[in-house]
């Protein structure tokens, strides 16, 4: 059998060079690993007894997941806006750097047309194609205009702003918004296992009994009889760490138990493993099928946080978002292909990012800046949407940068909310500090009432 | 978990009936030295124990004999020929400096590269490693990220060469006040840009303002810690008392560049009272004596103990374990070598329960240890090595905030770890024997008969003999429990 790394997946060359010439800070936080997409990580799935269900009083099974998208995407080039005065500053500003054949977004609000309107309406990248159909068909909603609170344009700082989920900058006792959601939940008895792609990230600190993944393409190991049997001998727990951690990433590559790398032999390992790895070779799209896999199993996780980066485009800033923009809407579909209609009616997927970038360009991409796009997707949003408070682009920050007009905490508090039914005054403990910040409303097709509201 | 440990190592029966150092075996005594408090074997680290009573213990107080055993001098840290002294690294460590069309080398990736590969080689050295993992522990407590800017990434090396190093078995108070006013840390914690708000720079700016983050961390990470009584105002008025304490501007032109400057102009004039003690702004001696003040502190030496103690021996210390070595660190006023003197004589510290996983990091350089590669071969893996620790989350300078990396269990023994330790064992002994580095497997018989001597397990060491080929062989005892557990 083969000894060669399945490590290696073929990264375009030009993304490589041009993530590696991003400003200093993101090619410092940029590594190799990341480029390749990935993270993920999740708990003893089995083992976990459905506590959400029995106690809940509701039908409902909600998953939500968080795709953390590192080093500041331009959501002027994802979402541009279609009125010919914005797109003429920006187009001017960016020295023709804009999307060539962007797809119109149709968006309605009482049966108008909004992008047949003077002062609003958008376009989409064109490479993000999937993302249009799921638009269309009212799956998926753009928030534009966002951002976290803290607006010092250093992808340190407002990462750690956007994960911590805090007004200021987060203290050194550590929890992330979605680990003090899941916190409460436990407390409310409602827990739900949450997953974690890779190191855990800060997103989910606070959470318990988190699970892991990790998408590191080894297959079968050379060592795994004898270490399996070695354990089994004199270390239990090992024993019983090894033997999850395989059946959870057997799941979360799609193999049938009856093939677990447990017990099998190489040579029928290979043959199976090559017959249903998919055909398509982008680490990204695998890893996030995985995490739609793991998602959908009976006693699986519920809430997980996603992790891609090289975003920083200050250098050929339009090569590489074609190459990336392409790769994450092949990997949402990709999500979505490996759920059932069922499970994705009751999903929320939200992609955020931690700052937007300059409207001028500078050299062959742009700098950091402020305002951006958050983006939705899951049968469970009432999409078909642009929202937010757009106020064009005759008026800029510092005049250089997109306003953010929505601070981001209103979209997070908006979905444990809604999607995870939680009640007002728990949603205040997660946002300690945001008591004045109104959660956005009408994000999802079916919110729920209050009276449904756990504490 | 539902599972029943079927056989432990070394256990206690109850947190009150600690086995006593004496009565573990030569092998329990010789594996935990090794794994709990040290960085793994060498190939032939079975004679660095020997197996009288007291010979695993001797071998950790002989590493901590002389204080000059943990320093890399700057002639061993060299990068594209230039010679990492403090003031190359502050003078190359900023990203854009060019010449024409041309990067001025070396870049501070470069710098970092060159820091990393003599840390690795100066893990390979000890026959045990408990110095090194003295050094490993303080450099996390006093956390910098190389990922913060390039002056970091060119200066958080030079910081753990010159003063990590150099009083790891000094002074606590001494290793504070060297930290404090190194370039490094003054740059991760953004205390380069805070000016006393009625200082001479200060007062009317719009722009000059108090930096609190140094101030802070030092109270709330460094010294007294989170749980002790002090209020934001000690915050506000440690921050002012380090006004000044400023590094050249990077961007200027100045062959100084980024080192250590008193700016007497943006310190905050007044008179401060932090805890327990009053000093006079304006004046870096007062800075250094309100730093002395902390370091003496009882809450201080209760801090250090309690971490001291969660990162060797176990998540939850006892009482009584934290109040023993907190009585040593008060009494030696902060002696380090004599605190982790008493950390070995505490029988406690030998006889909890060897349940935990090793963090990725120190299990990373113990195979590294066995392999024993070349300087060249050091360089040749850095690349790869530094893929793999980050992929498993635990990489040099590489946490991003400043209270470092955790020694909580949960969160390193999480479901997929054993799975990636597995896969990482065999990743990174393909890139070993690779021909880019070119590792010569030994025969396995080397080995196991070495390595350990029996302080590896009978089952162990038969299923790494039992392997068909010495490189699996290899791969397999990396992840054996005797590896991975601490």
């Amino acid at each position: 059998m083969s000894e060669h790394d399945h490590e290696d997946t073929p990264v375009e060359q030009r993304v490589l060079d041009a993530s590696a010439a991003g400003c200093e800070e993101s090619r410092l936080l940029i590594s190799r690993r990341a480029l390749m997409g990935l993270t993920a990580s999740f708990v003893a799935w089995s083992h976990v007894p459905r506590i959400a269900s029995a106690s809940s009083g509701s039908n409902s099974d909600p998953r939500l997941v968080v795709v953390l998208l590192r080093g500041a995407v331009d959501g002027l080039s994802l979402v541009p806006p279609s009125n010919s005065k914005d797109w003429n500053i920006l187009e001017s500003a960016r020295r023709g750097l804009v999307p060539m054949e962007p797809l119109t977004l149709k968006t309605y609000a009482d049966g108008v047309d909004l992008a047949k309107r003077a002062d609003t309406g958008f376009y989409l990248h064109p490479k993000f194609s999937n993302f249009y159909k799921l638009f269309n068909a009212g799956d998926a909603a753009i928030i534009h205009a966002i951002a976290p609170p803290r607006q010092t344009r250093s992808h340190f700082h407002c990462m750690d702003n956007l994960e911590s989920g805090y007004g200021e900058l987060s203290r050194s006792a550590k929890t992330g918004w979605l680990g003090r959601t899941i916190q409460q939940l436990v407390i409310s008895k409602r827990g739900k296992q949450a997953i974690s792609f890779g190191p855990t990230p800060l997103t989910l600190l606070g959470a318990q009994d988190l699970i892991s993944w990790t998408n590191d393409r080894v297959t079968l190991s050379n060592i795994q009889t004898q270490l399996n049997n070695l354990y089994r001998r004199t270390d239990p727990e090992l024993h019983d760490l090894l033997t999850r951690g395989i059946e959870t990433n057997d799941k979360a590559k799609g193999f049938d138990n009856l093939i677990s790398e447990v017990g099998m032999r190489a040579d029928d390992w290979t043959k199976q493993n090559n017959k249903l790895r998919h055909p398509s070779d982008l680490k990204l799209e695998e890893t996030f099928r995985g995490a739609a896999r793991l998602l959908s199993l009976p006693t699986g996780p519920r809430i997980g946080v996603l992790d891609t980066t090289g975003w920083d485009t200050h250098v050929t800033q339009g090569g590489v978002l074609d190459t990336k923009f392409r790769e994450l809407d092949r990997a949402i579909q990709g999500f979505k292909d490996e759920l059932t209609d069922e499970i994705w009616n009751e999903t929320v997927v939200v992609l955020v990012t931690e700052f937007g970038r300059s409207v001028a360009i500078n050299g062959t991409g742009t700098d950091h800046g402020v305002g951006t796009v958050a983006l939705l997707m899951g049968g469970a949003v009432n999409g078909g949407r642009v929202l937010g408070d757009w106020d064009g682009l005759s008026k800029l920050k510092d005049g250089r940068d997109l306003m953010a007009t929505t601070d981001m905490r209103k979209l997070f508090k908006a979905l444990i909310s809604d999607h995870l039914q939680m009640a007002d005054v728990t949603v205040e403990k997660v946002f300690e500090g945001s008591r004045t910040l109104s959660r956005m409303q009408d994000l999802l097709k079916t919110p729920s009432n209050s009276i449904n509201r756990f504490v | 978990m539902t599972f029943r440990r079927r056989r432990q190592l070394v256990s206690s029966s109850s947190s009150g009936d600690i086995r006593s150092y004496a009565a573990l075996t030569p092998a329990e005594k010789a594996r935990l030295a090794y794994m709990r408090f040290g960085l793994g074997p060498k190939l032939n680290g079975k004679d660095a124990i020997g197996n009288r009573t007291h010979s695993a213990r001797e071998a950790l107080r002989a590493e901590l004999d002389r204080a000059d055993r943990a320093l890399i001098p700057d002639d061993r840290v060299i990068a594209r020929n230039v010679r990492l002294t403090m003031e190359n690294c502050t003078r190359f460590a900023h990203p854009q400096l060019r010449i024409g069309n041309d990067w001025i080398r070396p870049l501070p990736i470069e710098i970092l590269a060159a820091e990393r590969a003599a840390r690795f080689t100066k893990h390979l050295e000890p026959d045990i490693g408990f110095v090194e993992r003295l050094v490993m522990f303080w450099s996390n407590h006093f956390n910098v990220f190389r990922g913060k800017h390039g002056f970091v990434q060119g200066t958080a090396g030079h910081m753990e060469r010159s003063v990590i190093r150099r009083h790891v078995l000094g002074k606590f108070s001494d290793m504070l006040k060297g930290v404090v006013q190194h370039p490094a840390m003054i740059f991760y914690l953004d205390n380069h840009q805070s000016t006393g708000p009625t200082s001479e720079i200060g007062k009317g700016s719009q722009i000059h303002k108090l930096n609190e983050n140094l101030g802070r961390e030092i109270l709330e990470l460094h010294t007294v810690g989170v749980s002790a009584n002090y209020t934001q105002t000690d915050v506000e008025n440690l921050a002012k008392l380090i006004t000044g304490w400023t590094i050249v501007d990077i961007n200027s032109g100045l062959s100084t560049r980024g080192q250590f400057r008193y700016d007497v102009d943006r310190s905050e004039p007044g008179r401060f009272t932090v805890m327990r003690g009053s000093f006079l702004g304006g004046s870096q001696q007062q800075g250094l004596a309100a730093l002395d003040m902390l370091a003496n502190q009882v809450e201080t030496a209760r801090h250090i103990a309690f971490k001291l103690l969660r990162h060797f021996v176990a998540d939850e210390p006892s009482p009584a374990m934290v109040r023993s070595l907190t009585e040593t660190f008060q009494s030696t006023r902060g002696d380090l070598k004599k605190v982790a003197e008493a950390l070995i004589d505490m029988d406690a510290a030998w006889s909890m329960p060897m349940t935990r996983l090793r963090l990725p990091y120190p299990w990373f350089v113990s195979m590294m240890r066995v392999m024993q590669p070349t300087a060249a071969q050091v360089t040749a893996q850095e690349d790869r090595a530094k893929g793999i620790l980050e992929s498993l989350g635990h990489h040099v300078w590489g946490h991003q905030t400043p209270e470092g990396y955790t020694d909580l269990d949960s969160y390193w023994k999480n479901s997929d770890a054993v799975r990636r330790r597995r896969n990482v064992a065999r990743q990174y002994v393909e890139t070993m024997i690779s021909p880019a580095v070119g590792y010569k497997v030994p025969p396995r018989v080397n080995i196991v008969d070495n390595l350990m001597g029996s302080a590896l397990s009978r089952e162990s060491t038969d299923a790494v003999r039992g392997m068909s080929s010495d490189r699996d062989a290899l791969t397999l005892l990396f992840v054996t429990p005797e590896f991975l557990r601490r």
